[in-house]
């Protein structure tokens, strides 16, 4: 249908453009401009060139929290997508599952704060679940210093995301399943093919847009991750957990250099908006290909 | 196919939407602008006094609303609000944000020594010569008691105490089970601690994921053995962070690490973790400062414990009887309009009533009536450590600059967890503050 007047499409985004450029546009204008200079805050900020840019790629820290993310991405995928793809896929081959979507759903529902402070209990190694049990068992020698040891703290946020998320994705996973038409899922039974066959090779390849979709969601929040390592760790130890974020959180609110977190976050902006684009055009590539 | 007249319309057509869109963003972008400006002046001629503080204890809040109440009594249209917010979270991110916020603070909790320096350089804390002179304030104190909260001749912190940041705090039943009396020597601490351990009991409990708690313990012991001036001129950057004195120094938290007298958990739990740990029994000491003794009141009346100052430390060059502690109090806003208003309710803040709540609460107050009658036998004992004269060693975290404490007790925190020498661990400290 078209529009009575050429102003009314105009009329009818202006609401949403309105909000979008007083909580994204502006900010982002005002932080690109912070991003070149030097400013603790207080007083005036000192026009510092690109002296902030050239600073964040020497910075190795900065550099760690990439790899640390990266770290965080793979294993979530596993964890996240992965075991919720799973899950979808064992529950929705059963009957009566109602209590045990709900169960796995719940986590999703909690603020991340009360999972990141639940958890800490959990691995608190003198009163902590995890630790209780292992010494009940008489295996005092596999207790560990969860998060405060560096080999142990990256991965024991990442199994709690998964705990969080792989709910989520087994919301969206159910979804994508239910739309797999039942006739050639019953063709495939009728030939003899398992359940884990069926699973595998007709309705995983068939939900291809929902499993890049979620693999999307997994890698760009991942890389926005935030609240858990804050809560969780702070970034320690010593960097093992320190992501982009919580560095920038640290940089401009602890450190005070709000000119240099500026310059982190508009890195870190531009860098999601890539992995989106690349993102896409891997999508548009494969269009076409065989998919419900 | 398009005639002209066609795509001039069109184009006609598309030109006064996009000029509509190019207003509406450059609009939004102006009023964003101008509410972000005039955001900062808010709040300021309103009838309510913001006084930013870090938590008391629930008896401690009860305190503040019998303050709050002595100032609505005689000012009822006026009302007090308190900020009240996590202490780690209010000594880095929390007050900064507050005083640049859209509603600042009239008065705000501060600790003396460079912070104070910093608030009054950039004008958030006003001079109070003149005020203290002509109010009640005046009498209520002894005027060497202001001196701690002076930057530059002014008087710009109202103290409410003197805070012992560390002392050894034990529990004086294991210390009794074991036949143990407060060390006087180093050794004799080591000895101690040796003695618990093979008793199979955790010697320190400390929750360092803040790095703080062992940043002051270890900052005293390096004081005691490096010496005060040296410590001050580390962490002034006048000396580097990197110095062989302080790397020999630092063996001490080897050591420590190497025995296993703190707990395994140190670095990754949080300061009222270790507090926890300690009340419940999983350790017989906890290095701290005195506040736990408010702590201590709300949440484990029932433990029986008592402290002893570091004990000497041969050959160190530092005074072996110095305390390290932080004068603490209240610095009004330089920007708030409200500074009579907020005067007259410190007026009754440090009246005597409300500091004999105060002293039951278990704080221990600095007014003149207060130094007269102390009332919690630790309040007088830490009160006497710390006003006997002997040197006070400033604490990194609120002594100095906050980026020097952040090197040196990161340094402190991969020693004590074994991930790096004393000598690494420096290194990358003291290159970490030469980038800055």
């Amino acid at each position: 249908m078209k529009p009575s007047s050429r102003w009314t499409p105009l009329i009818l985004i202006a609401p949403a453009l309105i909000i979008f450029v007083f909580i994204v546009l502006t900010p982002l204008i005002g932080t690109a401009g912070l991003s070149f200079t030097r400013w603790n805050g207080f007083g005036a900020p000192k026009f510092a060139g690109f002296d902030n840019y050239s600073r964040a790629f020497a910075d190795l820290v900065f550099i760690k929290s990439f790899k640390n993310v990266a770290i965080y991405i793979v294993v979530t995928l596993f964890v996240e997508v992965l075991v919720g793809l799973v899950l979808a896929g064992i529950l929705s081959s059963r009957v009566r599952t109602t209590v045990y979507r709900v169960a796995l759903f719940v986590p999703v529902m909690l603020p991340m704060v009360v999972v990141s402070v639940l958890w800490r209990f959990i691995y608190n190694p003198d009163f902590g679940i995890i630790n209780a049990v292992v010494r009940k068992l008489g295996a005092e020698e596999f207790s560990q210093v969860w998060l405060g040891d560096t080999k142990t703290a990256l991965l024991s946020i990442c199994f709690v995301s998964g705990w969080v998320y792989s709910g989520f994705y087994l919301a969206i996973f159910t979804a994508g399943l239910q739309r797999v038409p039942r006739d050639i899922i019953e063709s495939a039974q009728l030939d003899g093919a398992s359940d884990s066959k069926v699973f595998w090779k007709i309705k995983v390849p068939m939900i291809r847009s929902v499993r890049e979709v979620s693999a999307l969601l997994c890698i760009t929040g991942g890389i926005q991750g935030f609240d858990l390592f804050y809560v969780m760790t702070g970034g320690g130890p010593y960097y093992t957990t320190e992501v982009p974020t919580t560095y920038m959180v640290r940089s401009v609110f602890r450190d005070q250099e709000i000119g240099y977190g500026s310059t982190l976050a508009i890195l870190l902006t531009a860098i999601v908006l890539l992995v989106g684009l690349i993102f896409m055009r891997i999508r548009k590539k494969n269009e076409g290909s065989l998919e419900y | 196919m398009i005639n002209n007249r066609e795509r001039y319309g069109m184009k006609k057509a598309n030109i006064a939407p996009f000029k509509l869109l190019a207003t509406l963003v450059i609009t939004a972008l102006s009023l964003a602008t101008l509410s972000a400006c005039s955001s900062s002046d808010s709040g300021s001629s309103d009838k309510v006094l913001r006084i930013s503080t870090i938590p008391q204890g629930e008896t401690g809040d009860k305190v503040w609303q019998q303050a709050a109440d002595i100032f609505k009594a005689n000012n009822p249209e006026w009302d007090v609000q308190f900020v009240i917010q996590d202490d780690d979270l209010y000594e880095t991110v929390g007050l900064p944000n507050q005083l640049t916020g859209s509603n600042p603070p009239d008065a705000y909790y501060e600790w003396a020594g460079d912070r104070i320096v910093q608030r009054y350089n950039d004008g958030f804390a006003a001079d109070l010569n003149d005020k203290i002179k002509s109010s009640k304030i005046g009498t209520l104190f002894d005027p060497s008691t202001l001196l701690a909260g002076q930057v530059s001749g002014k008087t710009v912190l109202l103290p409410t105490g003197q805070d012992v940041t560390n002392v050894i705090w034990y529990d004086k039943d294991i210390f009794a089970k074991y036949k143990l009396t407060p060390p006087t020597t180093w050794e004799e601490l080591l000895a101690i601690c040796a003695k618990l351990k093979a008793a199979g009991i955790t010697p320190f409990s400390m929750g360092n994921k803040d790095m703080w708690v062992a940043g002051n313990w270890f900052a005293h012991v390096y004081s005691r053995i490096i010496g005060e001036k040296m410590y001050h001129e580390i962490m002034t950057l006048q000396t580097p962070m990197n110095s062989p004195e302080l790397v020999d120094a630092m063996k001490v938290v080897v050591d420590m690490k190497k025995n296993g007298y703190i707990n395994a958990s140190a670095n990754s739990i949080a300061d009222n973790e270790g507090y926890t740990l300690f009340f419940k029994d999983g350790a017989a000491m906890l290095p701290i400062g005195s506040w736990i003794v408010g702590t201590q009141k709300d949440e484990a009346p029932n433990k029986h414990m008592d402290f002893f100052n570091i004990p000497a430390i041969s050959g160190g060059k530092g005074d072996q009887s110095s305390v390290i502690g932080v004068t603490v109090g209240y610095v009004i806003n330089g920007k708030s309009t409200k500074i009579d208003k907020t005067i007259e309710f410190f007026e009754g803040f440090f009246s005597d009533e409300v500091t004999a709540a105060w002293q039951k609460q278990g704080s221990s107050p600095v007014t003149k009536t207060a130094m007269a009658e102390q009332l919690d036998p630790l309040q007088i004992k830490l009160g006497k450590l710390i006003r006997s004269g002997v040197p006070i060693v400033a604490p990194p975290d609120t002594g100095y600059q906050l980026k020097n404490a952040d090197a040196l007790n990161l340094a402190t925190q991969q020693v004590l967890d074994g991930v790096k020498t004393p000598q690494e661990a420096l290194d990358e400290a003291q290159a970490k503050l030469a980038k800055k």
